[in-house]
């Protein structure tokens, strides 16, 4: 045998310090399990991406005897999941298009609006590239929108509509935004944190996303003739939901509700 | 190969048994896949527009990050593989981390390295050169996330070639640059093609840092995973057809690196 | 003119290394000594594969390693071939393509092949073929290199003992032919004998002795090359003056004839120079020690027998003798030896 002191054999070190996080990460995991364990059982409301501040704070305040747990995701990604299955109780959306079709198929009862929210656009605040909508179409900008599949993106698709409709505005614009767009992200929440990033100039995103990144993006108002009424409503589930379900969606609905929502810029 | 369960079958029914489970749990949902579409009419949706992009986007991006994984990956895997020095086990962990952790913070870290605004990317910008929203950012995001698994197999590879042969080329007048190629890389060669098929494979399935760092463009950026979740609510069956095509694909490319692995066995040295 | 000196130093754990090794110019030389001796960390040296602490390493009197003065010339360029126990030969090469990787791709490979009775296997790949003619096809290799010298690792201890012999010899003729300085390290002492024009004994990371194997034999300076000489030996005082004198070992004086030397020397006595006997003798004997048979063994018609006489002690007697002495383990005996059987030297 040749030795070699520069050469290398297994590390023993490297070993000792893998056995460690295993171990670590199975106190961790049993820690959670039995955290989850002791509690009663929470009534789950699933919540379109851009309500997840409202409904955080509308959750601490109606809480009362039940615990209500959140599950946030765009519109699209929890319409299909509660097609599948999923033990959801309420369920508030931003677009009546999935609301619609969940209550002809009967998974819900009869949908009712819960608010409303205009699109606005957003601009990091350290660049200055956009300031009006027809910055969005200047060579080299880049914009972000939501994936037409969210309901972000299609209120989005549907403010480029009504610019290329605009004889102010018209065509041409449209179609250099449409070329300026870099992606479409999975949903709102995404395009605005990219645009607080700096990554992107600017983003179509609704006005009640805006509070949670105040101070790193700069809001810019889409005028009224080019705006869309973002929707939201709310139902409770067929079958599954119970009294506690009903009396969230009252809440909501209530005067103390639509303070709350109002208090996060949506409208009624 | 010693194969200690040759030629003594009992225990095999219970142990097939108890495996049941797992491949069932991984094979059903896969099947629902792949038999929820009726072929004809996937088929069809496969040539669609948006499909076609996203395939052809998606074997060009994982090919390209495939070799790139390998260029990057090589010295590294050798550098652990036959030497010791300070930092080897910082390394050694630095390589698997991509591994651990979620693929949204890797393509999250991604943009706040490469970013306009992040370490590298701001000195990037005044250069003209930007990555987010770019198929080379589809790319970065491929390599980060799909490396580890070509360093790890390439590593087991290089263990696993005797030193001495290379010592033995070196005492032959080969510098350690011809030793490498004509003695380490021939004889880690199976264990480096099919760390190269598995490092593809993940690349093609790439989502979170994808998404992330290089978002979701059409064309662009839009790989086969990301159309997957862009046409879901749109155009369920295409979304179905990308699906089961993803599926289609990662058999391929699994079923290659056991085929080439059992050959190289079989025939090689 | 040395072809080949090396002057090294490396600690490793457990294990220090301090040696001193002269090739001269055309000759073979046997680097012999136990197992974990060092010798193919020394070797490892030469070639450069690993790097000692301190020392220098000169070829044709071209350094290739000087720690004074950072000179490290790496194993490609060092001209010096190192057959490895089993021959490392390339797996994924034939034996061809394994002789061309010494010759660089030159044509000298498949005369090197025929001049080892190799062609017939060219095509062949190293595990189709014996492992006698593995070693043919590494010693060809090495030598398609144009090794300024050559270096041969145990180059036996990978072959079962009936082809030993035979590829043994085979090497040797090559080696004759190819009159390149070789290093060849071993521990058997056949391997030593049969390819050592001069043998280097190393002992516990050092070389103990350098010289024929007939110089070995009769005066060696180490217990290892002493017990494959198969004689006593011990490191002893001699006192001062002329002609018989008494040289000491621990508690037991032995008296020994010796001119122009003192102080520290070693002694070597061939064990057939015992004499065993059941009573105290009453002959000329100028040594006479009482001793307990430890065991004995029996070679052929003789018998070994080791002794405790204060110091370890052995004698070889005939079986008839062994037999009527009645010799046991355990046994007391009186063990006579002249003064004249003592081999005294510095």
């Amino acid at each position: 045998m040749i030795a070699d002191g520069r050469q290398a054999g297994p590390d023993r070190r490297t070993r000792r310090a893998r056995h460690i996080v295993w171990l670590a990460a199975s106190c961790l995991f049993v820690a959670a399990v039995a955290g989850e364990a002791c509690a009663a059982r929470p009534i789950t409301v699933a919540g379109a991406a851009s309500l997840t501040d409202a409904f955080e704070e509308l959750g601490r305040h109606a809480s009362g005897q039940t615990r209500v747990e959140f599950s946030f995701a765009g519109s699209q990604t929890l319409r299909t999941q509660l097609e599948h299955g999923a033990g959801f109780d309420v369920i508030a959306l931003a677009d009546s298009t999935p609301m619609n079709a969940l209550a002809r198929a009967k998974l819900i009862d009869a949908p009712q609006e819960l608010a409303r929210s205009r699109m606005v656009l957003v601009a990091p605040v350290r660049t200055r590239a956009v300031r009006s909508i027809a910055d969005l179409g200047r060579p080299g900008v880049r914009v972000l929108l939501a994936v037409s599949a969210a309901p972000a993106g299609r209120y989005a698709d549907r403010v480029l509509a009504n610019i290329g409709a605009d004889r102010a505005l018209g065509e041409n614009l449209r179609r250099a935004i449409e070329a300026n767009v870099v992606s479409r992200e999975a949903d709102v929440r995404a395009v605005l944190a990219k645009v607080a990033l700096g990554e992107a100039d600017a983003g179509i995103v609704y006005a009640t996303d805006v509070e949670g990144a105040k101070g790193r993006v700069r809001v810019v108002e889409i005028p009224d003739r080019l705006n869309v009424d973002a929707t939201y409503w709310i139902a409770t589930v067929r079958g599954n939901a119970g009294p506690e379900a009903a009396a969230f969606v009252r809440f909501a609905l209530g005067p103390e509700g639509r303070a709350i929502l109002a208090r996060h810029g949506f409208r009624h | 190969m010693s194969d200690p369960g040759r030629g003594r079958r009992e225990g095999l029914a219970p142990l097939l048994a108890a495996s049941l489970p797992l491949a069932l749990f991984t094979a059903l949902p896969l099947l629902a896949l792949a038999l929820r579409p009726d072929p004809a009419h996937w088929l069809a949706q496969l040539g669609s527009e948006a499909a076609r992009r996203a395939l052809a986007l998606t074997l060009i991006t994982s090919t390209v990050s495939t070799l790139l994984c390998i260029a990057l990956g090589l010295p590294v895997a050798y550098l652990l593989a036959r030497y010791r020095f300070r930092g080897r086990a910082a390394l050694d962990v630095l390589v698997d981390l991509p591994i651990a952790i979620p693929p949204v913070v890797a393509g999250l870290a991604l943009l706040l390295a490469f970013g306009r605004e992040g370490w590298f990317g701001r000195f990037l910008a005044p250069a003209g050169v930007r990555l987010p929203f770019t198929t080379a950012a589809v790319v970065l995001a491929q390599v980060t996330i799909a490396a580890p698994f070509f360093v790890r197999a390439a590593r087991a590879g290089f263990e696993s070639v005797d030193v001495r042969l290379e010592q033995a080329a070196w005492t032959l007048g080969a510098g350690r640059w011809r030793a490498f190629w004509t003695v380490a890389v021939p004889l880690a060669r199976p264990s480096l093609i099919a760390g190269a098929l598995l490092a593809w494979a993940r690349a093609l399935s790439e989502f979170g840092a994808t998404m992330m760092f290089a978002g979701n463009l059409p064309g662009k950026t839009q790989t086969l995973a990301l159309a997957v979740m862009s046409l879901m609510e749109s155009d369920i069956d295409t979304a179905l057809a990308v699906s089961a095509l993803s599926l289609l694909l990662a058999l391929v490319a699994l079923t290659a690196a056991r085929l080439v692995a059992r050959s190289w066995r079989g025939t090689g040295p | 003119m040395n072809v080949l000196s090396v002057e090294a130093a490396l600690a490793l754990p457990g294990f220090a290394l301090d040696a001193t090794l002269e090739a001269h110019a055309g000759e073979r030389m046997a680097l012999f000594g136990p197992s974990g001796a060092g010798k193919s960390t020394l070797l490892s040296l030469i070639a450069g594969l690993s790097a000692p602490d301190r020392g220098i390493v000169t070829l044709d009197g071209r350094p290739l390693c000087d720690t004074a003065r950072g000179v490290d010339v790496p194993p490609s360029r060092r001209r010096i071939a190192l057959m490895f126990q089993d021959g490392a030969l390339f797996p994924h090469l034939t034996v061809r393509e394994n002789v061309a990787y010494g010759a660089r791709g030159g044509s000298g490979a498949m005369e090197w092949l025929e001049r080892l009775g190799l062609a017939a296997l060219a095509a062949r790949r190293p595990r189709e073929i014996s492992g006698g003619e593995r070693q043919r096809v590494a010693l060809a290799r090495a030598l398609a290199s144009k090794p300024a010298a050559l270096l041969l690792d145990e180059p036996f201890g990978a072959l079962d003992v009936t082809t030993r012999g035979a590829v043994r010899h085979e090497l040797r003729a090559f080696l004759e032919e190819a009159r390149v300085p070789t290093v060849i390290v071993t521990h058997d002492p056949l391997d030593a004998r049969v390819f050592g024009e001069r043998v280097a004994v190393m002992e516990a990371g050092r070389i103990v002795q350098t010289g024929t194997w007939s110089e070995i034999e009769a005066a060696p300076r180490g217990p290892f090359a002493a017990g494959l000489a198969g004689l006593n030996f011990w490191n002893a005082r001699l006192d001062p003056g002329r002609g018989l004198r008494a040289a000491r070992v621990g508690a037991v004086e032995f008296h020994v004839l010796a001119d122009d030397l003192e102080g520290e020397v070693y002694l070597a006595l061939d064990p057939e120079e015992v004499t065993l006997a059941r009573e105290a003798p009453h002959g000329s004997a100028r040594n006479v020690l009482e001793a307990t048979v430890r065991d004995l063994l029996v070679l052929g018609s003789r018998v070994r027998v080791r002794l405790d006489a204060g110091v370890p002690l052995s004698a070889e007697v005939t079986r008839q003798a062994a037999e009527a002495l009645f010799l046991a383990p355990g046994q007391r005996v009186w063990a006579s030896i002249k003064a004249t059987a003592f081999r005294v030297y510095a």
